[in-house]
């Protein structure tokens, strides 16, 4: 965006702002908002094929701050402190703004150290540099299913070996009553 | 006791104690910063908090005049919601409108026992609940498509907490 001209309109409108891309582009955007909308018009400018401006507008309730949705990042994120995971996880379906808010790195983070009750260590944090929040909560969640999996089949399997030799018995013991012909 | 003058956005003048004005850490650092005798009778404006709204806080700030700091943030922890004084309940069943203009002033007075308080009460409003009463308590609009809506929720059933 290369200048923004402030225009202070006598009618209605409480701002019109009006900019064009850095050249070599010539897009031209408008921003404009009224009492009762917002609205945002941006016009590609190509030698073809010919596209429309286009108009995105949203009535300014929209912005009103006093919704869940519209709350300033820092108490939004103070909020999601006193939350579950599950809480979390079930806000990010409400909606897609809902969705976009949830699903930052930073909620990422807080979820992970929800989880795992302590700060990411070193290693973590220098992971973090490379992937999301969210890979490191999902591998590390995996990881620890894994390690429960296993430790749960080592267990069903000393119980299956427990229970396969007393029915070895048994089954010794039907055959031995079962009548032979 | 030495008074302070509050202004609401709405140009309505609050008298209020010094040290009930000053659980705002915004006011009590304007205050420092400004040097402001206690004995001038200066106008502090807020350009951020109506008469209303002014008026709740400063009935919170002068019920809870007495209270020890609140403690330091431990996001270690598993913070608990539960822990909500009666008095303050009663004090926040108020729309969800001024709940929300509640947290804003807060937020923006600094008062972290009131924003504590009111983060809590809106995060109860939201424990435990299926989306779709989330939905239904906060007036949100589900944008979603259907099979959008599935793809996040397959998505996110592997990542839910369950042990």
């Amino acid at each position: 965006m290369q200048k923004i001209q402030l225009r202070i309109q006598p009618n209605d409108d409480v701002l019109q702002l009006y900019s064009r891309a850095c050249s070599p582009c010539r897009d031209y955007y408008v921003l404009i908002v009224s009492p009762e909308y917002v609205a945002l018009n941006i016009w590609k400018i190509t030698h073809r094929p010919y596209a429309n401006p286009k108009l995105n507008r949203c009535p300014i309730e929209d912005f009103n701050r006093r919704k869940l949705e519209n709350l300033p990042v820092k108490i939004f994120m103070h909020i999601l402190t006193f939350l579950g995971i599950n809480d979390i996880l079930r806000m990010m379906r409400c909606s897609k703004i809902m969705f976009e808010r949830c699903n930052q790195n930073t909620v990422w983070r807080l979820i992970f150290v929800k989880k795992f009750a302590r700060f990411p260590s070193k290693e973590e944090n220098l992971l973090a540099l490379d992937y999301t929040w969210k890979t490191i909560y999902q591998k590390r969640l995996e990881f620890v299913l894994r390690a429960l999996k296993q430790k749960t089949d080592k267990e069903e399997n000393e119980k299956k070996k427990k229970r396969n030799s007393s029915l070895c018995v048994q089954r010794g013991r039907i055959k031995l009553s079962q009548p032979t012909n | 006791m030495p008074k302070i003058k509050l202004q609401s956005s709405d140009g309505e003048i609050f008298d209020v104690d010094v040290e009930i004005a000053k659980c705002s850490v915004t006011i009590k650092t304007m205050l420092e910063d400004l040097g402001m005798d206690d004995e001038e009778e200066e106008i502090v404006p807020l350009p951020n908090v109506n008469s209303a709204i002014l008026r709740k806080v400063l009935q919170w700030a002068t019920f809870h005049k007495d209270d020890p700091p609140p403690p330091e943030d431990d996001e270690n922890k598993e913070k608990r919601t539960d822990d909500i004084s009666s008095w303050d309940a009663d004090f926040l069943k108020v729309d969800q409108g001024t709940l929300f203009e509640l947290i804003l002033a807060a937020n923006y007075l600094d008062i972290k026992g009131l924003l504590d308080v009111t983060c809590k009460t809106v995060a109860n409003m939201i424990k435990g609940k299926a989306p779709e009463e989330i939905r239904k308590t906060f007036n949100i609009k589900n944008d979603f498509t259907a099979s959008e809506e599935d793809q996040v929720r397959k998505e996110n059933e592997c990542l839910f907490d369950i042990f």
